[in-house]
């Protein structure tokens, strides 16, 4: 759902290795199901109020949503106040569900499946919600990182989230949550991990990828990021759930903070 | 990024479109098929009553369907007997028709990716299956688009792929109607001027509007007067219907009026609907109190529509299937509709007849349109795709 494409010769150069293996249609029919997973508890009830309270005020911001599929994201973000916002993705079955919404609902969102270079340091805020574990090998992933930054103004913010590097390995672990996520390889970096969405009526898997802590600070602090910052779950006053608080100890996603570095 | 199962496919029919999700559904439908909409196919339930949906869930949601209905019992544009003149079949026989109820233009909505061939495949099966469960000879597919005939077709064996129809689009190029004349020929530049000028000189102009109630009224009595005076019995309570329908449905407020107006009285309107960057025209209406030598017809659905929907960010307008000369002549292309024909077994009418068939259907545009068609039409001449067996 993710792209590090673009139509300008600057960013081509970024990386052509990550678009020979992706197949940007794989998502194509998953639009329905992204959608309904935002609203599962642990997005509900953890991620979403993390993300509110890092991104802050988005008044007067540009947002990208990076890797948007069907727009959810985008969506929630401008009813927390975002006026600009961009939603870019690949997969055309995705866009197509995002620009339907779109048409209908008119919150003035553009979704767009190129990053052309017009976007070159236009974003204040990227948010790329679950595209790093899509990057197959490391040069993907840097391609990636890469694009991520050169959308961004001097300053500007990332918020991403990939698999956590510690995540549980007993696959059974986040079943209460709609998912499991199975190593299928000794955990390394770029080892394959089966993302099999299993909430009722879902059933569908997509393979992933793990990479450690030190290969994503790495590769973000190599594209121009000045901070590499990992955030917990930011949990409110009201009492978690059980399986929530579970969930707290060992989520399967991370989130990281990046700012880029201004011009000096 | 790899996907590992291939989840098998769940066949469900609801007895109206409200059964299933607006969203995913409109995701699968393409700009060209507004009337296939999940707004439109509620406006239909809603003013003609409800007509079924075949779905086809996946383990992540919904990956295809259409509306089904069956097809009209008098001479028309839905009526199977009129299809194939010169081509023997069963066409006296009920069909199951597939699409929306009286739409020119009908595709499945389909996902795309890797899976849509396979998939369309298994609509393609189930519908077969069904209509014969139900008591049909087979399944029909009416004014769908040849390259996605085809494309189903090749995916499953039973199928037949015969024209029957062509529908109009106009090209909206980023200039609207002055850069359209300019990739005309002289004598239609001029005709073009000499219409546009005499609707001025007549005291017409054109505004767009929204659809509200006052100017529905108004319209709803023009087009019901436009369709008596081509044959429609349909009179106004009928029109008042269908747009009662939009209204419940909400798809009216993809609506847009191109109002022809002489002081303050309207001599003519077009309604279009707005599907993603597409313009579709639907319903003409016409004050024949006040003479129509003006030429308002064409300077409301073809001149000036370039002109909105360049300004508007639409790159193509849809004008249907009649009067394809008289649209030709201003700029529209032509592009082909075949009739899709789903039977579970053997088919009735060999793939030899059908190409035969199409092909003198191909010459007979060719002769009527000539450079008119658009490139599609190429795919009658791979006489090997054509019936796909």
């Amino acid at each position: 759902m993710f792209s590090t494409q673009s139509s300008d010769s600057s960013s081509s150069k970024e990386s052509e290795a990550n678009l020979s293996k992706f197949d940007p249609s794989t998502f194509d029919e998953y639009a329905g199901l992204y959608e309904k997973m935002l609203t599962w508890p642990y997005r509900k009830e953890l991620e979403l109020p993390t993300l509110r309270q890092l991104l802050g005020d988005l008044s007067g911001l540009k947002v990208l949503d990076f890797g948007c599929g069907p727009g959810v994201i985008s969506r929630w973000l401008h009813e927390q106040g975002a006026e600009h916002i961009v939603g870019h993705d690949i997969s055309e079955g995705m866009l197509n569900y995002a620009r339907r919404r779109e048409e209908k609902e008119q919150r003035g969102i553009h979704y767009s499946s190129d990053l052309v270079d017009k976007y070159n340091e236009y974003f204040d805020i990227v948010l790329g919600v679950y595209v790093m574990p899509y990057a197959a090998q490391r040069e993907d992933l840097l391609a990636m990182c890469k694009t991520m930054a050169r959308i961004l103004k001097p300053g500007g913010r990332l918020l991403t989230l990939p698999i956590h590097p510690d995540f549980h390995s007993d696959p059974e672990f986040y079943r209460p949550f709609g998912l499991r996520l199975i190593e299928e390889q000794p955990r390394a970096d770029g080892s394959q991990v089966r993302l099999h969405i299993c909430q009722p009526p879902y059933d569908v898997n997509i393979l992933a990828y793990y990479w450690s802590r030190q290969t994503l600070e790495k590769a973000l602090y190599d594209v121009g990021f000045q901070t590499v910052s990992w955030k917990p779950l930011h949990v409110n006053d009201n009492p978690l759930s059980e399986e929530l608080s579970l969930y707290v100890q060992c989520p399967h996603a991370a989130i990281i903070e990046c700012v880029k570095e201004k011009i000096c | 990024m790899l996907i590992h199962s291939h989840e098998p496919a769940n066949p469900t029919l609801f007895p109206n479109i409200g059964h299933v999700d607006r969203h995913e559904w409109d995701a699968l439908v393409s700009d060209q098929d507004f009337f296939n909409s999940h707004g439109w196919l509620a406006s239909l339930d809603y003013a003609l009553g409800e007509g079924d949906v075949f779905t086809l869930y996946g383990n992540a949601g919904l990956l295809g369907g259409s509306a089904l209905w069956d097809g009209e019992k008098q001479p028309g544009l839905f009526y199977l007997p009129d299809y194939f003149p010169g081509l023997d079949g069963p066409w006296q026989e009920p069909f199951l028709w597939v699409g929306a109820r009286r739409s020119t233009h009908n595709e499945i909505p389909c996902v795309r990716g890797r899976r849509r061939g396979e998939i369309l495949s298994t609509i393609a099966k189930t519908l077969a299956h069904l209509a014969k469960r139900r008591g049909y000879y087979a399944a029909i597919v009416p004014y769908m688009p040849l390259s996605q005939a085809l494309e189903v077709a090749k995916s499953y064996p039973h199928a037949r792929v015969i024209m029957h129809s062509a529908e109009a689009t106009l090209a909206v190029p980023v200039g609207g109607l002055d850069s359209q004349l300019q990739l005309q020929r002289s004598h239609h530049r001029v005709r073009a001027k000499a219409e546009l000028t005499a609707f001025s000189r007549l005291g017409n102009r054109v505004e767009w509007c929204q659809l509200d109630e006052s100017l529905l009224e108004s319209a709803t009595e023009l087009i019901a007067n436009n369709r008596e005076k081509y044959g429609s019995h349909q009179g106004p309570d009928w029109m008042r219907r269908i747009f009662d329908g939009q209204k419940k449905s909400s798809v009216i407020g993809a609506a847009v009026a191109a109002v022809a107006k002489r002081g303050d009285e309207i001599s003519g309107v077009t309604i279009f609907y707005r599907f993603g960057d597409t313009l579709h025209a639907r319903y003409y209406g016409s004050n024949y109190q006040i003479s129509d030598n003006d030429f308002r017809y064409f300077v409301l659905t073809y001149y000036h529509s370039l002109d909105y929907a360049a300004k508007n960010g639409i790159r193509e307008c849809r004008l249907s299937i009649s009067a394809l000369g008289a649209k030709a002549l201003r700029g529209a292309a032509i592009e082909p509709l075949a009739a899709l024909l789903l039977f579970e077994n053997t088919p009735p009418v060999s793939a030899r007849e059908c190409d035969n068939y199409n092909q003198h259907f191909y010459q007979h545009y060719e002769q009527q349109h000539g450079s008119h068609l658009t490139p599609d039409w190429a795919l009658l001449d791979k006489r090997k795709i054509l019936c796909c067996i």
